[in-house]
């Protein structure tokens, strides 16, 4: 038996949340919940675990509701559905590593350092 | 058995609303086209009864019209329309059966699919209630249309150049005419138009559209 996809859909439109829904039914390895962050999270999804937040491009505060979203559930990915440019895209956070093995001090801050300024460029 | 075309550029509405649809028991084929373009080259091919626009397409209006006037047995709902009186009534006078708000959800587009099918519309009261009072301006419009359409030629020509403010000796003079004469039409006219007073006659004048580009047709010979 497939695992159950556990999916909230964050403030969408009704037409295309029913869209996803109905699809959803069709499917039966997932479960859709519909939720609105504008507030905090209900507890009871937070202890769930949560798989993806679908949300509507149309949002104002597209930006800071995809990054709450994805530090308060870092399993999960954001999926950004868009109407009007007609694509939706995925969002998540990307957790690299990168093996140092046996360093020294000035070795292990060296490291850093590349790292760091390679993202700061 | 409804026979539809869904016509969306999007392809999420396109044919998450194909499948949706498709379930229903009483519906049989569906169509997505993905163009207004596409929608009227299908339409006299296909047997469908029920035909969803999506109002986000560029010429969706004009769509409207040519489905409206190529089939009047086919019903045409506008989709994702702004849930106002001037949109609602614009596609009206284009010829929709019915339509589903931005903010409608899939239960009132599977709803006002059935509906259409069986000739009914679901509005909301504020929307009927526009409809009714334009149904009654339209009413007035054509009254008026009437009255001017009983007007001589002459009659017609005299009531324009009192629309213009000008005076029964400066009409006279204008058309070669007694004053007399000129009263006598204005007479006629008032009587014709249910008017009392001169100054009435360019508004019931304005209210006939069909009148006023005639009107001005007679100012620029004369």
């Amino acid at each position: 038996m497939l695992p159950v996809l556990t999916l909230l859909a964050a403030d969408m439109p009704p037409m295309i949340f029913d869209l996803i829904k109905s699809e959803v039914e069709a499917s039966g390895d997932a479960e859709l919940t519909a939720i609105s962050i504008a507030h905090a999270m209900p507890g009871s999804i937070a202890t769930h675990g949560v798989d993806a937040i679908i949300f509507d491009a149309q949002r104002k505060d597209l930006a800071a509701a995809c990054v709450r979203a994805l530090y308060d559930h870092p399993g999960a990915i954001a999926v950004v559905v868009s109407l009007e440019s007609r694509g939706a895209r995925i969002l998540e956070l990307d957790v690299r590593e990168t093996v140092l093995g046996e360093v020294s001090p000035a070795e292990l801050l060296s490291s850093i350092r590349a790292r760091c300024w390679h993202v700061l460029r | 058995m409804i026979e539809l075309i869904i016509a969306s550029e999007v392809r999420f509405f396109r044919e998450g609303l194909a499948l949706r649809l498709a379930r229903e028991q009483n519906v049989g084929a569906v169509h997505g086209v993905a163009s207004c373009a596409e929608l009227l080259t299908l339409l006299p091919r296909s047997e469908s009864t029920v035909v969803l626009v999506d109002m986000a397409m560029p010429d969706s209006m004009r769509v409207l019209r040519e489905v409206h006037a190529a089939d009047e047995e086919v019903r045409v709902l506008a989709l994702a329309l702004p849930d106002t009186a001037p949109a609602v009534l614009e596609c009206a006078e284009a010829g929709i059966a019915g339509y589903v708000s931005r903010e409608g959800s899939l239960d009132d587009l599977v709803t006002a699919v059935h509906c259409a099918a069986r000739g009914e519309a679901i509005l909301r009261p504020e929307i009927a209630n526009s409809l009714l009072r334009r149904l009654s301006a339209l009413a007035k419009e054509r009254s008026a249309g009437h009255q001017t359409e009983v007007l001589t030629a002459r009659e017609r020509e005299i009531a324009s150049l009192v629309d213009d403010g000008m005076s029964n000796k400066a009409i006279a003079a204008r058309l070669c005419i007694e004053v007399a004469t000129v009263k006598n039409h204005v007479h006629n006219i008032l009587a014709k138009l249910q008017v009392r007073r001169r100054a009435e006659i360019p508004r019931r004048l304005t209210l006939a559209p069909s009148a006023a580009p005639r009107n001005w047709d007679l100012r620029q010979r004369s």
